[in-house]
């Protein structure tokens, strides 16, 4: 490892792009000199214990990119190179299989697979192989961390609390259930990363969908990719992207859940699904989530008659920090026809409440304040696989949102931590505010993959989005000066283009460009100083490129990987136009820049039946440059977005798992991420030298990590009862707030360091068809925080109630 | 939130300078250091969320100050204000929230101590000032409720907030009613908080029509637009519990306040001698031209036989006369400081700041002189809140391309030098503390 610290502090530009080119020209050239042919085919079939065909079943083979899918007849021909080999099937909802096979030169082997549902949750496990999607997306040349979302379908979490647990990921948030979220990637966070349901991008799906309030069970697995994103990822994200692959079930089916747990917490999970034999089918999803949230709180608490904050924290309880949502997701459509893989006219609908218990900063205490808001949100999907031609796959989606927002302000009361209040004859706690916002938001993708050969690939994909934000807020604090309508609206376009090079089963490379193009216009001030605006309406263009290449290589056991990409972030049509009150426009704004090398190596290995391990050690280096800043003008207030500051980014991930027949696993991950300030200026077009050039950049965990073990007791009480007990421990390091490198360090404030345990025990009746589980979550009642002095809940007891039917 | 534990935390500051080069300086806190028992305070901020608070005894030196492993990390107060010759008061407006404040004081080794409890504010200040040894914080544009829930649609209020550092501060907020204190029915905004005597102090009112009318949400609430009397000049006096006691009106100059956007900066202030200066600058829509009257020590009215038109002065030197000023300060004797924006030749794009020359004026002789020595400000330095110290006055400059630094200005021969600089992205507060 202490080898590739070096070489990636030592990569510089030039060496970053002769490699890519000596990487292009290797590859190239090796393919020109032989072509290797492979020989040998197994042919088969993959089908259930009743003799049915099991559609969208994988075989592959284990530690290589062989891998092909059934027809729908449930036959498959997979083409190989002679060699000894773990050859596997799997299907969602069965137990995968695997089989020993030697295969000579020019053999024709005939293998068949029957698949046993899975027991549990009816998925299959990842004890014999790991899971055929999952695995898929491992062993793309991308460095990415997958999450099994199904083996969490008992847990009574969100996505946001499953994506914690991947490497390289910290998910802060500001408090309980539904509160702010937000996504550290590898150090990036906010615009950085972009987050996709479904490939489709989630930004401006509304407050009532998001990864804070979905339950995990609408997820199959969560892709998380660090730093280079394919093009199918159609966005500009700097940092990284996350994809939530849903359940795709073309059977009916029923998954129907409700939890209760600690702070008068309810959550509620409808996810039915009815497909008929013509393939028509009709898909609800629905969740409902409520809590309370009045956990014990440790802070420092106001007097009324002096405003005083006592000098000491002292335990109290959140009174108003009340949370819900409603979500429905109806899709209907057909599956599997001659004409398509999937047509799906969908409409999602969502509302949300929250009570605002404190500010930005926990003394600062609310009794009243609250923000709600709905979202419409109909969508379509198509999808086919050799559409007119054989290899020719193509997946195109559409969705059209309107988000309404409100906060709300307008007590004539203040109160105190304790929940004590008293009258006042002026309007707000805050700002006397009645805000209202509405944003219309569309999307659409086109993604198509054509196969010409086992060997060359091409794939195209076009994001297409638009949005309109209308702020509206009705009260906030206006003068002569503001702006005379507060109207944006944005066009985005970001086209991707790649090239998927097999040379051969051990070795693939994909080599990528992506263009970005938005059009942003808005209100903006034309006059000569802010005293004396002169309105006008502008429009602003701008376009970029983007380019990368993966490249990844399996021998024995190991896969190796390096990817490079130079990515870019498109300015935000708030960064260009500014705010209505105190941001000035900068229709100048060139997009962020970063170029970023992977570097990862996986190990995996079954030790005879009953062992298996899985390692996962990746570095990563990024250059950022031309950050999007906001500087402000101290005396005045007014704030305006340069082009500011440059980081460097160093971080290890680290994933190690360990199986022990289908008895146990046990497995962590670990983070370690160094980001550097590179900004040599105290403020743009300013000489003046920073004094926080190479310190470490603040507020940003940097060293974290999660472990966790799983017994499962197979056939307990009865057969094919499975009872399953887990222990989860998360790990977050203290970091400074500030610069670390200023002040008194007696002095300084810390997020403190993170040390909390969690366990689930789940058992499973009938194959899964039953399910109850317990959780108890902190169980050493930590006082937690993921941002300064906001604190999360303590300890929590949970009861989860699942019927599942496939 | 501060670790209570010392060892985890030395660990944890270990492993951070172990990644950080920059701490391999040897710029971290030597042992106490011997200090005076009056002491220059300096605030200096790096970005918008902190600022470090530090203590230097000679404010002249030319030398540059470190914020590296020194100084007292505290919220980003962007006021500062010194009540008592022993006590610093912080305040730190944040949008849409209540505010925050703190008391400073200088510790025994020279180093900036907390003082008093931590307090919470309402946020958003047209103005304040010091009063009696405590901090007067003034809130325009409060509109109340009546006694049925509705809103008071007949008066628009103020609300004013006292920080008493001798208990511990203390905070005392009282919303009073400042319509119609001119006379003609208008709301008023307080600019300045000015001891006057022993037992008031004197805010220049700047008047606001007020009406009922609709926010875009088509509630009803009640707005303020431009006056209609905006040739008159009026200056109230308060008592300790805001009993109006005077008010003194004139129509020589506009309202007295300096403009910048919706701010309205102080622009009376009294010469030590119990005579206070009243400056306008040519406001809005006002024919009076920029200039500055007086009421006299024990005067129960401005003083008719004195008037000193500014745009005059400021034309005798070559500029542009109808040039803004948009601060006061009275430096010493007759002696007053007055930030001006005058238009530069580079000026940075997209914004202007709120001033960028200073002019010494002597308000008794009429002379106006432009301070020598300054960046120039053809560049739009950035000025920072200054203070007036022994006939002398501080203020910090952050100058393109160099690091913020103290100047020190002379009033009687209008000349600056520049004094310590700060390695820092600039200079929030300056100020003086005597050791308790």
């Amino acid at each position: 490892m202490s080898k590739m610290k070096i070489y990636l502090f030592e990569i510089k530009q030039v060496v970053r792009i002769s490699l890519l080119f000596s990487i292009l020209f290797t590859s190239t050239s090796l393919f020109a000199q032989k072509t290797k042919r492979e020989h040998a085919k197994i042919i088969g079939y993959v089908k259930d214990i009743d003799g049915n065909a099991i559609p969208g079943a994988t075989i592959y083979v284990l530690n290589t990119a062989y891998s092909t899918q059934v027809d729908k007849n449930g036959h498959y021909v997979l083409v190989l190179a002679s060699g000894e080999y773990d050859v596997i099937s799997s299907a969602v909802g069965f137990i995968a299989d695997k089989k020993r096979m030697s295969i000579g030169e020019g053999d024709n082997k005939h293998q068949q697979f029957v698949l046993k549902v899975d027991p549990n949750t009816a998925i299959e496990q990842v004890v014999v192989s790991g899971k055929s999607a999952i695995q898929e997306v491992r062993e793309t040349p991308y460095n990415v961390a997958v999450l099994d979302a199904t083996k969490f379908h008992n847990s009574s979490m969100e996505l946001s609390d499953l994506l914690n647990r991947a490497s390289g990921v910290k998910i802060r948030q500001s408090g309980g259930l539904g509160s702010a979220t937000s996504i550290n990637l590898n150090g990036f966070s906010g615009r950085h990363v972009k987050v996709f349901i479904d490939g489709v991008p989630m930004q401006g799906m509304g407050s009532a969908f998001q990864l804070n309030n979905i339950p995990v069970n609408l997820a199959e697995r969560i892709e998380i990719y660090k730093g280079v994103v394919p093009i199918e990822l159609g966005s500009d994200a700097l940092g990284g992207a996350i994809n939530i692959i849903t359940n795709k079930r073309n059977k009916s089916y029923a998954d129907v859940s409700y939890s209760y747990g600690s702070f008068n917490t309810h959550k509620t999970n409808v996810n039915v699904g009815y497909s008929a034999k013509n393939g028509f089918t009709v898909q609800l999803n629905a969740f409902q989530n409520y809590s309370d949230n009045n956990y014990p709180v440790y802070t420092q608490i106001r007097d009324f008659e002096t405003s005083i904050f006592t000098p000491d924290s002292i335990w109290t309880k959140a009174f108003h920090n009340k949370y819900h949502n409603e979500t429905a997701i109806l899709k209907v459509g057909f599956v599997n026809t001659k004409w398509a893989d999937q047509f799906l006219l969908g409409v999602t609908l969502g509302q949300e409440y929250a009570d605002i218990q404190n500010a930005n900063i926990m003394k600062i205490v609310y009794g009243e304040k609250a923000r709600k808001g709905n979202t419409i949100m109909p969508s379509l999907t198509y999808s086919k696989r050799d559409l007119l031609t054989e290899g020719l796959d193509l997946i195109l989606t559409a969705n059209y949102n309107h988000n309404y927002n409100q906060n709300i302000d307008t007590a004539s009361r203040e109160y105190n931590w304790l929940g004590e209040y008293r009258e006042r004859k002026t309007i707000g706690e805050g700002v006397n505010t009645m805000a209202e916002f509405n944003n219309d938001n569309a999307t659409a993708s086109l993604n198509v993959v054509y196969k010409l050969s086992n060997k060359h690939s091409f794939s195209f994909n076009d994001v297409w989005s638009t949005f309109e934000r209308k702020n509206a807020d009705k009260n906030a604090v206006k003068d002569e000066f503001s702006k005379p309508e507060d109207k944006a609206s944005n066009y985005k376009n970001i086209a991707g283009l790649s090239y998927k090079f097999n040379y051969n089963k051990q070795w693939v490379t994909t080599l990528f460009g992506k263009h970005y193009k938005q059009s942003t216009t808005g209100t903006v001030n034309a006059g000569e100083s802010e005293s004396f605006p002169t309105w006008k309406r502008v429009t602003a263009d701008a376009s970029a490129f983007g380019y990368g290449i993966a490249t990844t290589y399996f021998w024995k056991e190991f896969q190796y990987k390096v990817s490079y990409e130079k990515a870019l972030r498109m300015p935000s049509d708030s960064e260009i136009l500014g705010d209505a009150v105190l941001e000035r426009a900068n229709a100048e704004l060139k997009p962020e820049r970063s170029n970023g090398v992977n570097i990862g190596a996986s190990y995996q290995k079954d030790f005879n039946e009953n062992h298996a391990i899985y390692i996962d050690l990746s570095g990563l280096y990024r250059d950022v440059q031309d950050f999007i800043q906001r500087t402000i003008v101290q005396r005045t207030g007014e704030a305006q977005n340069v082009n500011h500051g440059k980081v460097q980014n160093l971080g290890l991930n680290f994933e190690g798992r360990y199986y022990y027949k289908r008895f146990l696993s046990a497995g962590g991950t670990l983070t370690y991420q160094s980001l550097i300030n590179k900004e040599r200026y105290t403020n743009y077009g300013d000489a003046q030298l920073s004094t926080t050039y190479n310190d470490r950049m603040p507020n940003q965990p940097y060293l974290y990590g999660n472990g966790e073990v799983e017994v499962r007791f197979q056939d307990f009480g009865a057969a094919t009862n499975l009872l399953t007990v887990g222990y989860n421990m998360n790990y977050v390091h203290a970091f400074y707030l500030n610069w670390p490198s200023l002040g008194t360090s007696s002095d300084k404030r810390t997020i403190d360091g993170q040390l909390s345990h969690d366990f689930i025990a789940s058992y499973a009746m009938k194959s899964g068809r039953y399910n109850v589980s317990f959780e108890a979550r902190n169980i050493t009642d930590r006082r937690l925080y993921d941002n300064f002095s906001l604190q999360k809940p303590g300890r929590s007891f949970g009861v989860k109630l699942r019927y599942f039917f496939m | 939130m501060i670790s209570k534990n010392g060892l985890l935390k030395s660990a944890i500051a270990l492993a951070l300078c172990g990644a950080s080069v920059a701490c391999s300086k040897k710029d971290a806190p030597g042992p106490d250091r011997e200090s005076g028992d009056v002491e220059f305070f300096i605030s200096a901020t790096e970005g918008d969320n902190a600022s470090y608070l530090l203590a230097v005894p000679d404010i002249t030196a030319k030398e540059t100050l470190s914020i590296k492993g020194r100084g007292l990390e505290a919220d980003a107060f962007g006021s500062w204000l010194f009540p008592t010759p022993y006590i610093g008061i912080g305040l730190k407006y944040q949008k849409g929230d209540p505010g925050l404040g703190i008391g400073v004081a200088l510790g025994p080794n020279g180093n900036i101590v907390k003082s008093g409890g931590e307090f919470q504010i309402v946020s958003r200040f047209t103005t304040y000032g010091v009063f009696q040894e405590k901090v007067l914080s003034v809130v325009d544009g409060i509109v109340q409720k009546d006694d049925k829930g509705n809103i008071d649609k007949t008066q628009m209020y103020s609300t004013f907030n006292f920080v008493d550092p001798a208990k511990n501060n203390a905070v005392t907020t009282i919303t009073k009613s400042t319509t119609n204190l001119t006379g003609n029915g208008e709301y008023a905004v307080l600019s300045g908080v000015v001891q006057f005597g022993k037992n008031n102090f004197l805010s220049a009112l700047v008047p606001r029509r007020f009406a009922e009318g609709e926010d875009r949400n088509k509630n009803k609430t009640l707005v303020t637009s431009n006056t209609q009397y905006p040739d008159s000049v009026w200056v109230a006096s308060f008592d300790k519990d805001l009993k109006l006691t005077k008010v003194y009106g004139d129509d020589r100059i506009s309202y007295a306040a300096g403009r910048h956007r919706s701010q309205y900066n102080n622009a009376i202030s009294d010469d030590g001698k119990g005579n206070v200066y009243v400056f306008s600058p040519s406001n809005d829509q006002t024919s009076k031209a920029a200039g500055v009257i007086r009421i006299k020590s024990g005067g129960s009215n401005f003083d008719k036989d004195y008037y000193w038109n500014l745009e005059n002065a400021v034309a005798g030197t070559g500029k542009n006369a109808k040039s803004k000023f948009k601060e006061i300060y009275h430096v010493s004797g007759d002696y007053f400081i007055l930030g001006y924006l005058l238009d530069g030749t580079n000026p940075i794009k997209d914004d202007v700041p709120n001033i960028n020359a200073l002019a010494v004026v002597n308000v008794v002789d009429k002379t106006f002189k432009w301070v020598e020595g300054l960046p120039d400000f053809n560049y739009y330095p950035q000025f920072g809140t200054p203070i007036s110290e022994d006939g002398r006055f501080y203020t910090p400059i952050k100058e393109v391309d160099k690091k913020p630094a103290i100047y020190i200005i002379d009033p009687v021969n209008a000349k600056a030098t520049k004094g310590l600089e700060v390695d820092a992205k600039s200079i929030s507060g300056i100020g003086k503390l005597r050791k308790k």
